[in-house]
């Protein structure tokens, strides 16, 4: 009796709706003729299915939806527009029936659009509800539906208890045959002996725990008979310890490679990467920066370093250590170590100090002796430099040392230097006489702190 | 009896071009390119290369001998190209004087010896050099005579050459050096042998510092520095200060 009915609707549409057509819309472009009967299967109660369904207006002028509703119980329109609503020629409107079965039993419904009807089918197997227990009560879950467990931390355990009830309108006791966890990192207790029975009203608990072993976002399935529910949680890692910068040396100077490491406070119970900086101060004037205060390992003056769960120290890439170069600049150099929350400085304090001299060249000419000397000056207050020439024989020569006041070269160099306090003087010294009889001159520095030591270069 | 010695002191009106940044020499980086080292020791700055394509290069003194493409560049240490010839794009072995007037380039291949002299402007100038051997380095030329590290039957012997010839007029055991090693000025030798960096005088005496990686090869950065070749991405620096060795790690940033 009811098929012929939802024949009879249907051939009616057929004719006397003419410009509009229904169709199944369950994919991205595909349209699909309804039939007589829109069938919903088995649905269990507490659960729904949606079946989309498009309408579309083959005429050539517009068509005014004025009736667009369900009659029957089970079953409700979603995502369809409010009446009146014009349809345009050639275009469509999308919509979807749901079957929303409240108890067990066997639904129907027309489904009227203007002088459009379809007749809705369903059913509803007496099946046990499924519910999670949520803040003391309970909620009863539809399939698809996730179970969001919460955020913890990895290692940590959360456990939720789900409740499965027969039926309290069924008479009789139904039957769950199946109940399954998929795989991950949801472990399941309590599990009643299946199959099991519930009469009418009857319940059975059993519980789920979260137990992440890593971070990261988890989900996996419960399956009831067929039905399945959706398990999610998300883990996250413990914060890492404090770092701690260790110099090695207790002070510095410029001119030196130094090393550090990054001590944990306690043994690191997650893997983490941090970052660690080099922040320079000079203390000279003008001020100026010098970009030789940089980390050896990595070339500039940051350097990444990773922590390994477990471990009580930092690694840099493959080294124990960060090597660093204290420049030529006086200054103070601070470490800035960033883990996790923490941002943990050390500092090291560069002081002015005498002219350094590294090294230097003495060349003879044809009337003249030319003389390198290669240092740094890390106060940038070069004033004065001499020179004292010795013969081959190791005298020095009368008239010694040759001093020249350099401080207005010296500071133009260093305004202009992108060498820190490094510099190489070149000095030529017209000579009368016998140019060979000249064995080796010593330089010295003078500059704010002090002189520097003497530098003897042999010719 | 002599003239007394007199100098004419014009420091005080140096030109501010008489003082730079200390240039210690180039590395090769793994682009083949040539990167600029400036400083002392203790504190260095790599800079961004100059020069691309490079196959070969050595340095000593204030000069450089470069080998690009199929050419032989002779440069100054601001890599202005003061001669230049034609090389075959093959692997070889370079080494240049202090004083800038020969370079010499060493082809395994063929087994030639050619100069480059900026005196001549003639370009290169090939001669044969039947080594008898593999040669493992080629010295800063001092005059017109080369040095070359000859390996022959696990032996390393130091083979004095005239350049213009390619005749060799001494040859001498290297007892107990082993490659890699790096021929220096002044007869000395830096090599590497059982993990540690040794520096072998005229005399024979020797000093020596542990190596801080397997040492692969030396390259000729400049006056008295050379490189560490090794499978390290760490490029280390060792310095030949009289006869004193110091070791020093370049920061560095890979292309």
């Amino acid at each position: 009796m009811i098929a012929r009915l939802g024949f009879a609707v249907v051939a009616l549409a057929g004719g006397a709706a003419g410009q509009i057509q229904l169709f199944l819309h369950d994919a991205p472009g595909s349209e699909k003729p309804l039939a007589a009967t829109l069938e919903f299967g088995s649905v269990p109660a507490g659960d729904y299915r949606d079946i989309p369904l498009r309408i579309r207006n083959v005429g050539e002028s517009s068509v005014t939806l004025t009736r667009f509703r369900i009659r029957g119980t089970g079953f409700t329109l979603e995502g369809h527009p409010s009446i009146p609503h014009i349809v345009a020629p050639g275009l469509n409107v999308d919509f979807r029936v749901r079957f929303g079965p409240t108890g067990f039993g066997t639904f129907s419904a027309v489904l009227e659009i203007n002088e459009l009807s379809v007749f809705l089918l369903g059913d509803s197997p007496p099946t046990a509800a499924v519910a999670v227990e949520e803040e003391g009560r309970l909620v009863a879950l539809s399939s698809g539906q996730t179970v969001v467990f919460g955020r913890i931390q990895r290692g940590d355990r959360l456990l939720r208890r789900f409740r499965l009830t027969g039926p309290a309108e069924a008479s009789v006791a139904v039957w769950v045959q199946s109940l399954s966890i998929g795989p991950g990192v949801f472990e399941p207790s309590e599990l009643p002996p299946l199959p099991l029975e519930l009469r009418p009203g009857q319940s059975v608990s059993f519980a789920i725990t979260y137990a992440p072993a890593k971070a990261g976002i988890h989900q996996t399935t419960l399956e009831v008979d067929g039905r399945r529910f959706v398990l999610e949680g998300v883990a996250y890692d413990p914060p890492l310890p404090r770092p701690e910068i260790r110099l090695e040396q207790p002070a510095y100077r410029s001119g030196q490679q130094g090393r550090l490491s990054i001590a944990l406070a306690s043994p690191s119970p997650a893997a983490g990467t941090g970052e660690l900086q080099i922040e320079f101060q000079p203390a000279v004037q003008p001020p100026g920066d010098d970009p030789a205060i940089q980390f050896v390992n990595g070339g500039s003056r940051s350097l990444r370093f990773s922590v390994a769960e477990g471990e009580t120290a930092a690694r840099f890439g493959t080294e124990a250590f960060a090597l660093f170069q204290t420049g030529t600049t006086a200054g103070t150099i601070t470490f800035v170590a960033r883990l996790g929350g923490y941002a943990v400085r050390a500092s090291v304090t560069i002081t002015a100090a005498p002219v350094v001299l590294d090294s230097g060249a003495g060349r003879r000419g044809a009337g003249s002796v030319e003389v390198e000397v290669r240092g740094f000056d890390n106060s940038r207050t070069v004033s004065e430099v001499a020179f004292t020439f010795f013969d081959t024989g190791g005298r020095p020569l009368p008239g010694q040392p040759l001093r020249s006041q350099v401080a207005d070269l010296f500071r133009d160099y260093f305004q202009k230097s992108v060498a820190g306090g490094m510099f190489a003087l070149t000095a030529s010294f017209p000579v009368t006489g016998e140019v060979s009889l000249l064995g080796a001159v010593e330089v010295q520095f003078t500059s704010a702190p002090g002189t520097s030591e003497k530098l003897r270069i042999a010719f | 009896m002599r003239k007394p010695i007199g100098l004419i002191f014009l420091l005080a009106g140096l030109a501010a071009g008489e003082l730079r940044a200390p240039l210690i020499g180039y590395v090769g980086d793994e682009a083949g390119g040539l990167r600029p080292v400036v400083g002392v020791g203790g504190s260095f700055l790599v800079r961004e290369a100059v020069l691309d394509g490079i196959r070969s290069f050595a340095f000593a003194g204030s000069f450089g001998l470069i080998q690009a493409g199929e050419e032989l560049l002779l440069v100054d240490q601001a890599l202005t190209v003061l001669e230049r010839g034609r090389l075959p794009a093959a692997e070889s072995l370079l080494a240049v004087s202090g004083d800038g007037r020969l370079g010499i380039a060493y082809l395994p291949a063929t087994e030639q010896l050619c100069r480059l002299a900026p005196a001549t402007g003639s370009g290169t100038d090939c001669v044969l050099f039947p080594a008898g051997g593999i040669v493992r380095s080629a010295g800063p030329p001092a005059g017109q005579t080369v040095s070359l590290a000859v390996e022959r039957a696990g032996q390393l012997w130091l083979a004095e050459v005239q350049a213009e010839t390619g005749r060799p007029f001494r040859e001498t055991l290297l007892p107990g050096v082993a490659a890699p090693v790096l021929l220096l000025t002044g007869r000395r030798i830096l090599y590497s042998r059982d993990g540690d960096i040794i520096l072998r005088d005229a005399e024979g005496s020797e000093t020596r510092i542990p190596a801080p990686v397997p040492v692969q090869g030396f390259e000729a950065m400049g006056s008295d520095w050379a490189r560490l070749r090794s499978a390290s991405d760490a490029v280390w620096a060792v310095r030949v200060a009289g006869g004193a060795l110091e070791l020093y790690r370049l920061p560095w940033t890979a292309r």
